[in-house]
C-alpha cells in the first residue's frame, strides 16, 4: 500500500531546544519529509533528520531519497553527520541546494564533517551519494515536481514550491518578509515627491513578489520566528515576524499555513499565544485560511 | 574632442528600481543599459566591456552574488567596477560581495542624487549640455 503524506521531523529555528517546556512543539531543527508513494523527499537536514534516518532504517522497502536544502546554516545541515542511511551501503541519497556547481553543494555539506569539528568525513558515507546539478529548475523526483526560488535571508537561500500529487506545498523555512518596507519608511522623508511614488511602487512590487511564490498554495510552511517585540531587536537577522507571515499568506490565498522555524527561546505557552493571535488576525481579515503551528511528529495526509 | 559616454549596466529584476536609475541619470551624459534578466545580462556582458555595473542580489532567476562570481570568471570583467544595490542588508552577503571585489554594497532605497554620485565617483560621466 502506498502512502502520501508530509511529516514534520524538526520545526525549530536556529538551534535545537530539547527542553520540557518546548516538547509540545518540539526541539529539533528544520526537517520535513514528503512521501509520495515510494518517493521520499526531505526538506532540510537539521537535527530532525536524525530521527527520520532512524525510522527509515526500520524498513526495507525504500532505499532511496532526495534531500533538498534551503541553505547551509547549521540548523539546516547539522543532522547529516548522524543520518544513519548515509553510512549504510545500498542506500542512494541525492542532495540539492544553492551553489554554482555540484561540487559547491558537496563542499558546503562536507565542510562541517572535518577535523577538528567532527571525527569522520563524508568519505565514510557508504551510501551512493549524488549531488544534483545545481542549476536544475524545475527538478523532478519521480512524480514530485520541485521549483526553487531565492528568498530574503543571508547568503544564497532557496525556498521551494513542490507539487506532490494534487497538493501544492511551499517550503520557505528562512525568509525575512517586509524588510524593504521598513527600509523605505525610514528614509521616505528624504525623497522628493516623484521618488516617493517610485518607493510606493517598489513596496507594491515586493508584495507582488511574495504573493507570487505563495499564490494559492495548499500548504505553506513558512518562517514565523519572531514576535513583533523580538523582530524589532532582530530585524536584519533573516527571519520573519509571524504577523507578516500570516498577513502575507492571507494576501496570497493560502489554504493552510504552518508557522515554522519558531524561535528556540519560545516555550509551548508562548507559541500558543502566537497561534491564538494568528487566528485572530485571520478572523479579522475574514479569511478562510487555516493556521497551524508546525509540531514535531505532526503528519498531514496528502491524499 | 569629447570622450565616449560611459556605459552603465543595471541588473535588477525590479522594474521600479530600473525606473529610478533611468530617472537618476537624466542630467548625466551616460549610456544606461538595464536588464531584468540576469541570464540576458551575462550574455551581453560576455561580449562587452562596461564602465560600471549596478547589481541587485535578490532576483527570481539568479541571485546577484552567483551572477557576480560568473562575471568575475570572465577575463574582461575581472576588474569591472561593480556596486551592489539591494534590499538585503546582511553581513554574509556583504562579506561574499567584498570577496568578489565589489566597490560598494548599498541598501535600497537610494535617492537619485546618491545614484548620480556613485556614477560620477566611478566613471568620467559629464553633465549633459544644458544641465
Amino acid at each position: 500500500m502506498t502512502e502520501n503524506y508530509l511529516r514534520f521531523w524538526g520545526v525549530r529555528g536556529s538551534y535545537p531546544a530539547p527542553f520540557d517546556s518546548h516538547c509540545k512543539v518540539g526541539g529539533n531543527t528544520s526537517c520535513v519529509e514528503i512521501r509520495v508513494g515510494d518517493q521520499v523527499l526531505v526538506c532540510d537536514a537539521g537535527s530532525g533528520i536524525i530521527p527520520l534516518g532512524n525510522e527509515l532504517m526500520k524498513q526495507d522497502d525504500i532505499r532511496e531519497l532526495t534531500v533538498i536544502l534551503t541553505h547551509y546554516h547549521w540548523d539546516h545541515i547539522s543532522g547529516l553527520p548522524f543520518f544513519v542511511p548515509a553510512f549504510v551501503p545500498g542506500w542512494k541519497i541525492h542532495f540539492f541546494g544553492p551553489g554554482e556547481t555540484e561540487h559547491d553543494i558537496a563542499k558546503h555539506i562536507s565542510d562541517q564533517m572535518k577535523a577538528p569539528y567532527f571525527p569522520v568525513e563524508t568519505e565514510t558515507w557508504l551510501a551512493d551519494v549524488k549531488y544534483l546539478e545545481s542549476g536544475l529548475n524545475p527538478l523532478d523526483i519521480g512524480s514530485i515536481h520541485i521549483e526553487h526560488f531565492n528568498v530574503h535571508h543571508p547568503g544564497s537561500t532557496f525556498g521551494y514550491r513542490i507539487q506532490a500529487g494534487d497538493t501544492t506545498i511551499v517550503y520557505a523555512s528562512d525568509n525575512e518578509l517586509a524588510f524593504i518596507d521598513e527600509s523605505i519608511e525610514r528614509r521616505k522623508p528624504e525623497f522628493d515627491a516623484h521618488e516617493q511614488n517610485l518607493l510606493d511602487a517598489m513596496k507594491e512590487e515586493e508584495r507582488r513578489r511574495v504573493r507570487e511564490f505563495m499564490q494559492d498554495v495548499d500548504l505553506l510552511i513558512h518562517d514565523a520566528q519572531y514576535t513583533p517585540e523580538d523582530y524589532r531587536k532582530k530585524r536584519g537577522w533573516g527571519h520573519s515576524c509571524y504577523i507578516d507571515t500570516v498577513n502575507s499568506a492571507i494576501d496570497a490565498g493560502v489554504k493552510d499555513l504552518y508557522l515554522f522555524h519558531v524561535d528556540p527561546n519560545y516555550d509551548d505557552d508562548q507559541i500558543d499565544v502566537i497561534h491564538k493571535h494568528s487566528d485572530e488576525i485571520i478572523k479579522k481579515a475574514n479569511s478562510s485560511m487555516r493556521c497551524h503551528v508546525a509540531r514535531e511528529g505532526m503528519r498531514i495526509d496528502l491524499g | 574632442m569629447p570622450g565616449k559616454s560611459p556605459e552603465i549596466v543595471v541588473i535588477d529584476d525590479s522594474l521600479t528600481s530600473i525606473s529610478l536609475y533611468e530617472l537618476s541619470i537624466g542630467p548625466l551624459d551616460v549610456k544606461l543599459r538595464s536588464f531584468q534578466s540576469p541570464t540576458e545580462s551575462l550574455s551581453y556582458l560576455q561580449d562587452h566591456g562596461v564602465d560600471l555595473v549596478f547589481l541587485d542580489v535578490l532576483m527570481r532567476e539568479k541571485d546577484g552574488l552567483t551572477l557576480l562570481k560568473k562575471l568575475r570568471g570572465m577575463k574582461r570583467h575581472q576588474n569591472t567596477v561593480v556596486v551592489m544595490v539591494t534590499s538585503k542588508d546582511y553581513h554574509q552577503d556583504r562579506h561574499i560581495a567584498r570577496g568578489l571585489g565589489v566597490r560598494e554594497y548599498l541598501v535600497k532605497p537610494l535617492r537619485s542624487q546618491e545614484i548620480r554620485e556613485i556614477i560620477c565617483k566611478y566613471t568620467d560621466a559629464q553633465p549633459k549640455p544644458g544641465h
